[in-house]
């Protein structure tokens, strides 16, 4: 019964971790001067909502078994093109937007078909995909760094605080709202049940009648469509794009991919939550407040995603030696030979 | 199912708890800008109790400022903290639009690229200054990454501030666009007295300024040129000029070849500001006053030597004689590769010059491998911007757009400049 007890904590401190993350990253910030000021918290958050977008796409693509490298990219490109179609076309904000996530539903239909009718490990895919983005990228731009010029009116909205007592910028609202769009998706649509299938079990799904290609197919679309709106926001928000955004410094892909980890999506699919991801995101973003030096900032961050493989390595360690074994035999087993 | 909700409801009530603990409730409607700006108010007026408010702080700070100018030096035996010279901007001979149809030899094309050239009409309004001395103010200064230029550059600004009694914070975010911004938003939340950029990118100046003026913080530009619009919200700018000391430096080679002869370029970073500078500067400028010398080519291949040496030599062989003289964006491993290039190929007749200077450049000028370079002071170029800040805080005018001098070197007086900065 006390094994029992201990086990459960135990899997709720897993299942929650990302939370216990961020109240541990809360906590330590009553400690440091200046944390729990308005515009800390939503300058923090406000720059982090990039990664949230990129997370967003990533943990989509992982529940369903994959993994999308184009990410970044696939940003920096919606952030360019919206820039670039509003400063050079004279397009207005919202036709430039919609038009950088077309190109990101295209570029995740691109990856989609890749990996279902080519068979292409989405690893490999996504990674050609990358260059791909970088070359379009640079004819687009010919390296220059595209800006808003003098238009800061929707740049203000969207580092504004929109909602009286509530010190986060609408860029990150924005973001929050798209969260938890996915998230009733998710739960609540066969849509949702359908990329957990998929991820969990490609064979299992496909006997039971899913359409695993198309349901695959969706997940890269929705994946590259949020990180090139995203990204196109951000363009807007920061006020300016280049290529080169997020190859130094701690590298946004590392960042939703650890928050992805952190989250508790299993890295083989079939299980995680956008939620998840969305609170390890703001608590990493806080945490930049906390180290302020970029080298702890990167020091912790990868403490951290090495605790989570680790534990989740052993967990699936653990998991694999019961597999196609009735658990309760097997512990009998294992205390008979004294293993336990 | 549960544990969602479990989830959702525990992720509002921290951040909900997060909320409560900001206190921030009256001034969030009106942007975070705001609210930072209120913050910043009253610090400020901590700082001036601390410093004595005016007075006697303000007469000491002007005697240590007066004293530091005259006694800080630069490791090349130069004051460190001399006072930037300005330039009258020329009118310009059209729209950006209009002139980005030129030439690239075209002097008139890179106007908007040369000149800050800003509207001042709309610039925004500036903090005004506490004129009570610099002694006791605490400074942030943001570099733009980790390199052996930005370590001497750090610890000239650590020296300067020193010596004038300012405090100052260094915050490096290793090239990263989005780490500048976030420290740039640190920064604003610290409230510090003032905060000194060297903008990672021109282009992105604009805004990251335009947060900091607007929280009430006296903003300045170190360095790197920013975008034109980014001045009406920076105080002041203080820096090299590129611009004029490249082309100092191609009206000193067009000399050297006898007004005749074929040039080619190794840029800096494409579109960065140095690129510009550094290649459309000379080229103009031998274009406008040396009209029998033809700019034949240019390359962007980084700043790795091997890479270097493979583009001039592949000139070598395809201009042959016609190619008598390089310009280098850099004068250390550009200049590496460019020398052993012209070496291996037996061109000791290919004149080599280079924005400069480094220790590799120097040794390459003393050896007779490379002509000469143009002297751009690290240290001095820190020394400005602690000497601007400093006359800011005491209530004096300063100057909107100050350089750092500069000078041509050859072997003749390489000398004078060592040891090099770094």
């Amino acid at each position: 019964m006390k094994d029992k007890k201990f086990k459960l904590s135990a899997n709720l401190i897993n299942e929650y971790r990302s939370f216990i993350f961020l109240a541990l990253i809360l906590i330590i910030g009553l400690f440091v001067e200046r944390f729990y000021s308005a515009y800390n918290i939503s300058a923090a958050t406000g720059n982090g909502t990039l990664v949230i977008w990129l997370g967003l796409g990533f943990t989509v693509c992982m529940i369903a078994g994959h993994m999308d490298l184009t990410i970044m990219y696939m940003s920096t490109l919606g952030a360019l093109l919206t820039l670039g179609l509003h400063a050079q076309q004279g397009l207005p904000w919202g036709v430039a937007i919609l038009i950088a996530t077309l190109v990101g539903v295209l570029v995740g239909l691109i990856n989609g078909l890749l990996v279902t009718q080519l068979k292409l490990p989405a690893f490999i895919a996504t990674l050609g995909m990358q260059f791909v983005l970088k070359g379009t990228m640079y004819i687009y731009t010919g390296g220059e760094e595209l800006s808003i010029g003098r238009d800061y009116d929707f740049s203000d909205f969207l580092n504004s605080n929109p909602i009286p007592f509530i010190p986060f910028s609408a860029y990150f609202l924005i973001a929050t709202v798209a969260i938890i769009i996915v998230m009733i998706i998710f739960n609540y649509t066969r849509f949702g049940r359908n990329i957990y299938m998929i991820g969990g079990n490609l064979e299992t799904a496909w006997l039971a009648g899913i359409k695993s290609n198309f349901v695959t197919v969706m997940a890269f679309v929705i994946s590259a469509a949020s990180c090139a709106l995203g990204g196109a926001l951000n363009g807007i928000y920061s006020g300016t794009a280049g290529i080169t955004m997020g190859e130094k410094g701690i590298s946004p892909l590392m960042i939703a991919f650890t928050a992805t980890i952190i989250g508790g999506t299993a890295t083989t699919g079939g299980k995680g939550s956008v939620v998840y991801t969305w609170v390890s995101l703001i608590a990493i973003a806080l945490l930049k407040s906390i180290f302020k030096k970029t080298e702890m900032q990167v020091l912790v961050i990868a403490a951290i995603l090495i605790i989570c493989i680790v534990y989740e390595t052993l967990a699936m360690y653990n998991r694999n030696k019961t597999v196609g074994t009735r658990p309760n035999l097997h512990n009998e087993y294992l205390k008979e030979h004294g293993k336990n | 199912m549960m544990k969602k909700y479990l989830a959702v409801l525990l992720s509002g009530a921290m951040l909900l708890g997060a909320v409560s603990m900001t206190g921030c409730g009256s001034s969030s409607s009106s942007g975070s800008g705001d609210a930072a700006k209120e913050e910043t108010a009253s610090d400020s007026g901590d700082s001036e109790e601390a410093s004595g408010g005016g007075g006697d702080n303000l007469a000491e700070s002007k005697d240590m400022l007066t004293s530091a100018i005259d006694s800080v030096m630069t490791t090349d035996n130069h004051k460190m903290m001399d006072a930037g010279s300005t330039f009258d901007v020329p009118e310009a001979e059209g729209t950006a639009e209009e002139l980005d149809k030129l030439d690239d030899s075209d002097s008139a094309k890179w106007h908007f690229y040369e000149y800050l050239d800003w509207d001042e009409a709309e610039d925004a309004e500036f903090p005004a200054s506490p004129a009570d001395g610099q002694n006791g103010k605490h400074v942030i200064l943001i570099v733009h990454g980790a390199h052996a230029w930005t370590t001497c550059y750090q610890e000239a600004f650590e020296q300067a501030c020193d010596a004038v009694g300012m405090t100052v914070d260094v915050y490096d975010p290793n090239w990263d666009q989005s780490t500048q911004d976030g420290y740039v938003d640190q920064a604003i939340n610290e409230a510090p007295d003032a905060i000194v950029v060297i903008p990672v990118s021109a282009d992105h100046a604009a805004q990251q300024f335009k947060k900091i003026t607007s929280a009430g913080i006296p903003a300045f530009c170190s360095n790197t040129l920013p975008e034109a619009d980014a001045m009406n919200f920076i105080l002041a700018y203080t820096g090299p000029n590129d611009w004029y000391q490249m082309r100092n430096l191609a009206d000193n080679l067009g000399e050297q070849l006898g007004g005749e002869g074929g040039v080619c370029y190794i840029t800096h970073n494409v579109g960065t500001s140095p690129y510009y500078a550094r290649t459309f500067g000379p080229m103009s400028e031998l274009a406008d006053k040396y009209p029998n010398i033809k700019s034949l080519d240019y390359q962007s291949p980084g700043f790795e030597a091997a890479a270097v040496k493979q583009v001039v030599s592949d000139w070598i062989t395809k201009y042959g004689d016609d190619l008598n003289a390089i310009v280098l964006a850099d004068d250390s491993d550009q200049a590496i590769g460019a020398t052993e290039a012209c070496e291996a190929a037996g061109r000791d007749d290919i004149i080599i010059v280079a924005a400069g200077i480094s220790k590799q450049g120097a040794e390459l000028i003393q050896g007779g491998k490379m002509y000469g370079a143009s002297y751009q002071s690290c240290q001095a170029d820190a020394g400005l911007a602690v000497r601007t800040v400093s006359e800011y805080f005491n209530g004096e005018d300063i100057a909107r757009v100050s350089y750092i001098g500069t000078d041509i070197i050859t072997k003749d007086n390489v000398e004078d400049f060592l040891p090099c900065q770094w």
